[in-house]
């Protein structure tokens, strides 16, 4: 009789192994899938990077600096705003302009890349 | 004990049967863990070897050097190229222990794009060769470049596809590279060329 008893628990055992082991597994499965979004966050946040670098890097180059606002996509999707303000007082011959690139929301933007660049003063 | 006994057998079956079906999720479960391990160590690698592409080329082409012999920097920037291949001279201080100013050649071969490099200049007997070449990206379907021309008499600014004899660089540099695989996007990349 007690050894019937002894089979019969093994089943029990058997079942609560199984349950612990899935419990277990489910928490690494949430590890990967928490893994994998991060990673694309990531992959997605040195993407943008690497474009908006782009961006700044062509102001005043391909257009003159002039004050203002610019606004855009990245490739994508992602909003870009592109300010441009004096500096400093324009003087005569050259200008100091604050470039300023914001990436993202337009309250809480993801990045904000900054430069200087020279363009034309008072005399234009 | 008679009726324990085929209580047993179908103990066994059940617990068979169970079991048959929890390995079954298991054995699926760990294989699609492995395979999200496997894809985010690619992908990571992917977006590694991107970004340590576009700062290469960023500091090598933004910080190009005067052509010239040692210790007389003088004369025109040196970089030509078209939109499959582009040369350059630029300096390279950590390059293998031996920096200075080298010349590189950056260009598509079959569906990868290749980086050559060599010392710019005369160097001294025994020096050690540093020249070498590697691949910089692979799974490469197309590398274009271009080069930004400012105004000139007769011809508007713009990109070109073609820069050679000219006098000075260009003042951006645009190399896109288009990849086999969907998943791999190569972010423009613009360079602004100090002169």
């Amino acid at each position: 009789m007690s050894g019937g008893g002894e089979r019969g628990f093994t089943l029990v055992e058997v079942l609560v192994a199984f349950t612990i082991l899935a419990l277990m597994l489910g928490g690494i499965l949430q590890a990967i899938t928490a893994g994998l979004a991060a990673e694309r966050a990531a992959s997605q946040a040195t993407a943008r990077l690497l474009e908006a670098r782009s961006l700044v890097e062509a102001v005043g180059v391909d257009a003159p600096v002039t004050p203002g606002r610019r606004e855009g996509r990245l490739a994508d999707g992602a909003p870009w705003r592109l300010t441009v303000a004096p500096l400093e007082e324009p003087a005569a011959r050259l200008t100091a302009f604050r470039v300023e690139l914001a990436v993202g929301d337009r309250a809480r933007p993801d990045f904000v890349l900054q430069t200087v660049r020279l363009g034309p003063g008072s005399d234009g | 004990m008679d009726r324990q006994a085929g209580f047993s057998l179908v103990e066994l079956l059940v617990v068979m049967t169970l079991l048959a079906f929890l390995s079954a999720i298991l054995l699926g479960s760990l294989r699609f863990g492995a395979r999200s391990w496997e894809g985010v160590l690619a992908a990571t690698d992917r977006r590694d070897s991107i970004a340590a592409a576009h700062r290469f080329l960023r500091a090598r082409v933004g910080g190009l050097v005067r052509s010239g012999t040692a210790g007389a920097w003088a004369g025109a920037p040196e970089i030509a190229g078209d939109a499959r291949e582009i040369r350059f001279t630029a300096p390279w201080l950590e390059a293998l222990g031996h920096g200075g100013a080298y010349r590189f050649r950056l260009w598509q071969e079959e569906d990868r794009v290749r980086l050559a490099w060599r010392p710019a200049g005369a160097r001294g007997a025994g020096a050690p060769d540093t020249a070498g070449e590697r691949t910089l990206l692979a799974d490469v379907r197309a590398l274009r470049i271009g080069y930004f021309a400012r105004a000139e008499p007769g011809r508007p600014a713009g990109w070109t596809a073609v820069w050679a004899d000219r006098p000075a660089p260009p003042p951006l540099v645009r190399i896109a590279v288009d990849f086999e695989a969907p998943a791999m996007r190569w972010p423009p990349l613009v360079i602004r060329v100090q002169d």
